[in-house]
Parts: C-alpha cells; sequence; structure tokens
C-alpha cells in the first residue's frame, strides 16, 4: 500500500511539554482519514507540522512519498489543500473576488475556480461580501479555496466546528464525494460521531500520542461495544450464562462485554437452546468516550 | 517574488479605500501647503515666494504623512489578521515576510503617487500664482524625492508594526506619535532628529524660518540615503525573521 | 456606575491606551526641548511652560487620542459574538451609550490630569521654576476635560457605528483640521458649536494664542461649559436614537 502522508517519530515539544509524542501518521492514499482526538490534544499542531507551517523538534515527515522540508515545501503545497484553524476569506471582498485571489496568487485557469465553486454549491453566494456569510458559508468557501489547486490530499481542520447537522451532514457528502473523486482527505473533529461515518480509516490522538490507527472495522474490534440481551426476565437469562461469561444485569436487560461475533453467535444459540426468549440483541452505541474508556483502560480523555 | 503573487495582493486592495487615501494625503498636503503659503507675508514678496511655498510643503508633510500612512498600511495588514489571511497564504506558498513585502509592494506605488502629485500641485500654484520667476528647480526635485524616501520608510514601518502587533490601534497611536515628531524634529537639534523616522521630515525640509528670516538649504541628501540604506536593511531583515518565525 | 466598572474591566487587559497616554507627555517633552534648543529659559515661568504645551495639543493630538481611546473602548464589542450578545442583554440602550462615553470621558480626563501633571513635573525638574502652577491652570484643565465631553461622544458614536477602526480616526483628523481653518478664521459663533474646535479653542484659554485676548473672563467659562452641556446631551441623543432604531 502506498502512503500518501507518513510520519516517523513525529514529535513537537515546547520547552518541556511535548505537544505531539512520537507520531507514526500512516495515511494510505484515496481515504478519508479521520483525525479524532479532544481539544489540545495535539490534532492542530500535527497538521501544521504537515503543512510545514511549524517544525518539528524532531521526526520526519513524507508527503507523496518525498520528505517535507523547508526546500520541498514550496513544490508540495502546490498539491496540498488545506483548511487550518478558521476558514480564510477576506470579510471586505465579496465571494467571487476572494476566489479571484487564490486564482492569481496560484495561477490557475477559469474552469479550476468553477469547479471548486460548484463542488461546495456555493454558486449563488458567489456576489454576497464574506462578511455577510454565516458560517457554514464561511467553510464552504474556505474549502473551495483549499480545493482550487485541485489538490491530491486536503487537509481539513474541524471543518464541522460550529456547523448545524444539516452544515455538517453536507461537509461529509463533500468530503465522500472528493474522496470517490481520488483525492486523499485528511479531517480532524473532537466529536467521532461528526466523520464516523465518512471516514474510512482513523487515527485517535490523546495527549499527543497516537492511541488507536487503522480502519473503522478494526478499531470497533479493537474495543468491542457491549452485546445488550432484551428478554423477558433478565435474572433467569443471566441465571443461564455460565459464569465464565462477563454479564451483568442493566435494567430490564442483560449486558455482556468482551464478545465478537463468533462469541455472540454462540450465546444467543445456547439461550434460545436452553428456551429463552431474546426480544432483541444489538451492540451498544459506542461514543468516542467509550473507545477512549476502552483504548485507555478507563483513562480520561 | 511572483507577479502573481502581487496581481493577488491588487485583488485584495480593492474596497480598502486605498485610492481614496492616497488622494487624501495628496489633497491634504497640496491645500494645508497653499493654505501657509497664502497666509505667509513671504509669498507676497518676489524674493521669497518660492520659499515661502517649500517652507509650506516641509511642513504640510509631517503633519499629514504619518497618521495616513499608519492608516494605509494598518488596513491592508489588518485584513490577514481578520481573516486567517497569514496561514492561508504561508499554505498557498507565500510566507508571511513575502506578504509583507508584497504590501509595501502594492501600497508604496500609491503614496509615490500621491508624494509627486503634491509637489507638481504646488509646484503649479507657485508658477500660476506666484511671482517668483523660476522656480528652484534642483531644490524641489531633492525635496520631492527625499520626502518620497522618508515616506516610503515610515510606510514599511506601519507594515511591520500592523503584522506584528495585532491591535491596530497601537500602529495608529504611533503614528500620532510620528507626527508630533515629525513637526517638533524642526525645532530640536539634528541629531535628536535622526533617531527617528519621522524626524527625518525636518532633515529633508529645503526652506526653514531662522527667526524671521526664510532660509533655504539643501535636503540633508546623506542622512536621507543612510536612513534609505538602513530602512532597506532592517525590513528585509525584519520580514525574513517573520519567514522563520513559527505559526 | 455597574455598567461602567464592566467598561473598565474590558480595558484593563489592553495596553494600547498607553500609547495615547504618552501624547500629553510627549508634547511637553518636546515643548521643553524646544525651549531648552532656543537656549531659552520660559520667560514667563509657567504660563510659558502651559502655552508650548497645550496650544498645539489641542490642536490636532488631542482630537485623533480620544478618536484612537473611543475604537478602543468600542473594539472588542466589535469582534466575534460580542455586538450580539451587548445588544441582547438586559443593558438599556441609553446605559451602554453613556457607558462607554462615560469611560471615555474619564479616561479623556486622565489625558489632561497627566498634560498638567507634566507640566508641573518638566517646570520643576528641568527648568526649576519657582513654585507650583497657579491654581487656574487647574480650572483650565477642569475646563478642558468638559469641554472634550462633546467629542468623546461623537467618537463613541462613531466607533460604535463604523467596525473600522480607521473611519473614525480619520473623521477626527479631518475635524481637527477644519477645527484649525476655524479658529484660524477667527470665527467667533462657529468654533463654540463645532465640537472639535471646541476643545482647540478651551486649550488656548489664557494663553493669548489664536483668537484669545490672553485673560479668561467668566463669559468664556461660561460659554465653554454651557457649549459642552448642550452639545454633549444632543450628541448623546443622537447615538442613542441610532442605536435604537438600528437593525442586527
Amino acid at each position: 500500500m502506498s502512503f500518501v502522508v507518513s510520519t516517523e517519530h513525529l514529535s513537537k515539544r515546547y520547552g518541556d511539554t511535548a505537544v505531539v509524542n512520537d507520531l507514526n501518521l500512516r495515511i494510505p492514499e484515496g481515504c478519508v482519514y479521520g483525525f479524532l482526538g479532544p481539544n489540545g490534544s495535539g490534532k492542530s499542531t500535527t497538521m501544521k507540522m504537515l503543512l510545514s507551517l511549524i517544525r518539528p523538534s524532531s521526526g520526519t515527515i513524507e508527503i507523496f512519498g518525498e520528505p517535507m522540508s523547508r526546500h520541498s515545501r514550496r513544490r508540495l503545497l502546490g498539491s496540498i489543500g488545506s483548511l487550518i484553524e478558521s476558514p480564510p476569506g477576506y470579510g471586505h471582498l465579496t465571494g467571487a473576488e476572494n476566489m479571484r485571489v487564490v486564482q492569481r496568487l496560484l495561477g490557475l485557469s477559469d474552469q479550476q475556480i468553477a469547479l471548486a465553486v460548484d463542488t461546495v454549491r456555493l454558486g449563488k453566494q458567489m456576489n454576497k461580501k464574506v462578511r455577510n456569510y454565516s458560517l457554514g458559508m464561511k467553510q464552504r468557501l474556505g474549502i473551495a479555496m483549499a480545493l482550487a489547486r485541485q489538490p491530491r490530499l486536503l487537509i481539513l481542520d474541524e471543518p464541522t466546528n460550529g456547523l448545524d447537522p444539516a452544515g455538517i451532514d453536507e461537509i461529509r457528502q463533500l468530503l465522500r464525494r472528493l474522496a470517490d473523486g481520488g483525492v486523499t482527505v485528511m479531517v480532524s473533529s473532537h466529536l467521532l460521531g461528526e466523520i464516523d461515518k465518512t471516514a474510512n480509516m482513523l487515527g485517535i490522538l490523546s495527549g499527543g500520542q497516537m492511541l488507536f490507527q487503522g480502519s473503522r472495522e478494526a478499531l470497533f474490534t479493537a474495543s468491542l461495544p457491549d452485546l445488550i440481551l432484551s428478554t423477558p426476565d433478565p435474572r433467569h437469562t443471566r441465571s443461564l450464562l455460565n459464569s465464565a461469561a462477563d454479564a451483568h444485569i442493566d435494567g430490564s436487560a442483560v449486558r455482556v462485554s468482551g464478545l465478537d461475533s463468533t462469541g455472540a453467535a454462540h450465546l444467543i444459540r445456547h439461550l434460545v437452546n436452553a428456551g429463552d426468549e431474546i426480544y432483541e440483541a444489538r451492540r451498544d452505541e459506542q461514543s468516542l468516550e467509550d473507545v477512549f474508556m476502552h483504548l485507555t483502560g478507563g483513562g480520561e480523555l | 517574488m511572483k507577479a502573481s503573487a502581487l496581481a493577488a495582493e491588487l485583488t485584495k486592495t480593492r474596497r480598502l479605500r486605498t485610492g481614496l487615501m492616497t488622494l487624501a494625503l495628496a489633497v491634504a498636503v497640496t491645500g494645508l501647503t497653499i493654505a501657509s503659503a497664502a497666509t505667509s507675508p513671504a509669498f507676497s514678496s518676489p524674493q521669497d515666494s518660492w520659499s515661502a511655498l517649500l517652507a509650506g510643503i516641509g511642513l504640510a508633510f509631517p503633519v499629514c504623512s504619518p497618521l495616513l500612512l499608519a492608516v494605509l498600511a494598518s488596513r491592508q495588514v489588518d485584513i490577514e489578521h481578520q481573516s486567517n489571511g497569514w496561514i492561508f497564504a504561508q499554505t498557498s506558498r507565500v510566507t508571511p515576510g513575502a506578504l509583507c513585502r508584497l504590501k509595501l509592494l502594492t501600497t508604496g506605488p500609491g503614496v509615490g503617487l500621491a508624494t509627486i502629485t503634491a509637489s507638481l500641485l504646488v509646484l503649479a500654484f507657485g508658477l500660476l500664482a506666484g511671482d517668483g520667476g523660476a522656480p528652484p528647480w534642483g531644490l524641489w526635485v531633492g525635496y520631492t524625492l527625499c520626502v518620497l524616501a522618508v515616506n516610503l520608510v515610515v510606510l514599511g514601518l506601519h507594515i511591520l508594526l500592523a503584522a506584528r502587533i495585532q491591535n491596530q490601534l497601537v500602529g495608529l497611536g504611533i503614528g500620532v506619535l510620528g507626527t508630533l515628531f515629525g513637526v517638533f524634529a524642526s525645532a530640536m537639534p539634528a541629531a535628536i532628529a535622526h533617531i527617528t523616522p519621522w524626524g527625518y521630515y525636518s532633515l529633508v525640509a529645503v526652506a526653514e524660518y531662522q527667526g524671521e528670516e526664510l532660509m533655504l538649504q539643501r535636503p540633508a541628501v546623506v542622512s536621507i540615503a543612510a536612513l534609505a540604506a538602513l530602512a532597506a536593511l532592517g525590513f528585509t531583515a525584519v520580514t525574513t525573521f517573520f519567514d522563520h518565525k513559527e505559526a | 456606575m455597574q455598567a461602567l466598572r464592566a467598561e473598565f474591566i474590558k480595558l484593563k487587559r489592553s495596553l494600547s491606551w498607553t500609547v495615547v497616554f504618552l501624547l500629553p507627555l510627549v508634547m511637553v517633552l518636546s515643548g521643553a526641548v524646544n525651549t531648552l534648543m532656543a537656549g531659552e529659559q520660559p520667560d514667563d515661568g509657567w504660563h510659558t511652560m502651559w502655552l508650548r504645551s497645550a496650544v498645539f495639543y489641542g490642536l490636532f493630538p488631542l482630537a485623533v487620542g480620544i478618536g484612537i481611546l473611543a475604537s478602543l473602548v468600542w473594539r472588542s464589542e466589535h469582534q466575534g459574538g460580542n455586538w450580539n450578545a451587548l445588544m441582547s442583554g438586559p443593558t438599556s440602550t441609553w446605559r451602554i451609550v453613556a457607558a462607554k462615553a462615560g469611560s471615555l470621558s474619564l479616561l479623556t480626563a486622565g489625558m489632561q490630569i497627566l498634560l498638567l501633571s507634566s507640566v508641573a513635573a518638566v517646570g520643576k525638574l528641568v527648568f526649576g521654576l519657582p513654585g507650583m502652577p497657579p491654581p487656574d491652570y487647574l480650572g483650565i484643565t477642569a475646563l478642558i476635560a468638559v469641554a472634550c465631553l462633546p467629542v468623546a461622544v461623537l467618537q463613541s458614536g462613531l466607533s460604535m457605528i463604523f467596525r473600522s477602526f480607521a473611519v473614525p480616526i480619520a473623521v477626527a483628523f479631518t475635524g481637527a483640521g477644519l477645527a484649525v481653518v476655524l479658529l484660524l478664521a477667527e470665527l467667533p459663533g462657529l468654533v463654540w458649536v463645532f465640537p472639535y474646535a471646541l476643545i482647540g479653542r478651551t486649550t488656548q484659554l489664557g494663553t493669548g494664542t489664536f483668537a484669545d485676548s490672553g485673560h479668561i473672563s467668566a463669559v468664556d467659562v461660561l460659554t465653554v461649559l454651557g457649549a459642552s452641556g448642550l452639545l454633549t446631551v444632543v450628541l448623546l441623543f443622537g447615538s442613542v436614537a441610532w442605536l435604537e432604531r438600528k437593525d442586527f
């Protein structure tokens, strides 16, 4: 597998505090990489290092297989679109004028600009001053400014921050479309739910350290959600399970922890054979917090 | 520095009323010079007519320039603070220092044009309304070029200030203090006038009242050249430092 | 009072007002340096000291200084969601406008006290003038502070209306320029009703410069007080009316 972004032992220290510690990022080509972590976990710092906006204290970065450094950055940045911190966009100019700034800055064609504006569906708002844009519109303009150069890699820092559910959904669909078009997208968020369904690769950061990196499936295998069984008499159900099963009664249901798919199938067959009635068997909804709990062994975020 | 980046910087200038402000500079300097000349008795005597105009313009520039230049620089730079523009520029291959240099390149010519226009307008007024005969061409050209250099140095300084200090009111406050330095430096010894860039407005002045007498003198060309060289060096050094500073 | 205290909390963290407070100090110092360089002593003692410090200060730095302070007082409100928070809060329009203008007027009064203290300090330390400045100057300083009220209200209103910090300061600069023309033209009527000219005229009281006679009559004092009071009230009502009618 070829990686668009890979880092080796990437660290950033300010004085004695390590903001990012020994990070080995692997972002495969064409994926949507969800970069998750609570606020202050080092996501923005990492993204800024990838863009060479700040220099790593130690470790190396390779982008498109080339080392990212102060020398190669000018060339590499031509193929990386990004949105870091708050969205750019000059308030005193209209959307169209802002796009013209980008066009002139990067020497782009009219088609490239039109395509970017179309992609974020901002065509009707282009003659309005950016000062009067809603947050969602500003966010989309920022993405259009990042997309105009037709990047191979798109780095978005919390693009859904402050958006309403419709806005979040729109960004999600946009990311999906871009990935389908072959663009590798790295997107950060402090909320799993916001990028959960779009990202097919996940990296989870906490306190500057990578807790987990891999596919969604791998993540949920690494931290199996509890199996929740609804039965007429949870006490009876519990008594049918052998004492080895990590099961306890939770209201009107029985909650079983640490079961993989095969284990769950066995357990249900066992209960049915024993004559118990099962109304419902489902996996618990897992929040990012729950996943963290599992990954950190109950530690705080 | 690429032409495309310069074109982009020019696009940003829209609606900032940069043109209006440079026009205001030209009009204010011309107006103040003509007003002060018209009220000075020296203007009506043939041998002092040009000197009166030169003395007037020598005062009008330090009164009008510092604050207007501060506003001009601050508006051009503040848009970057307001819009996360520094980071966007960096990811578009324009470093913060380069952005400052671009801003000097886009605002500088306007200031230059305003300075020269004001000088030409006052010259035209002198030719039409005065009866001092042929203008002192050498002094006139020398003064105009020197004051142009001082204006550009002050503009560059304010661009750096505006970029470094987010609160733009600080730059404007310094602009007001600069006006005071500029106006009062003519009454201070030359050594003190050399300390701040605004003091050089008095060093370039070619006509001065010594008591009641209007005296002509050559502008302090060496001082101005030294200032220009030092400022060019300083501007390059500071913008290079911006480039290496982390976002 | 509560609203006024809140204003000062907002200003506390912002050190930029120090730049403006340097203005009176620099004025007095440059006046002193000029005098020293000319190899003179202030021939008329405190009177000369005051004249050389206050008159130019009143012509333009004072107005622009108030303009910058006004932008500073309003700056935080124009950032982020603060404007909406302020407008949707329980504070009445009247109190918002009054609190801003009030805190600005106190800062402006501070500038005048600093001017007088600088004159006293420089007069004593640099020139060794006998005694202290005559108490008259305390009265004139108070009058200047009062005369600044209309400009403070006006600049506060402009900084409220315009998000841009540059526009109100440009207005102050232009206003001060027009004031100089009015003062030079020695039009007694207009000088008293144009706020920027009013502060210029008040700093000239007793100096004998421009149209001033050199001594202060009761009529002068009453005119300054009356004109300031009237202009302040009119401008306050104007600001409140604007804010009441504005949609956000």
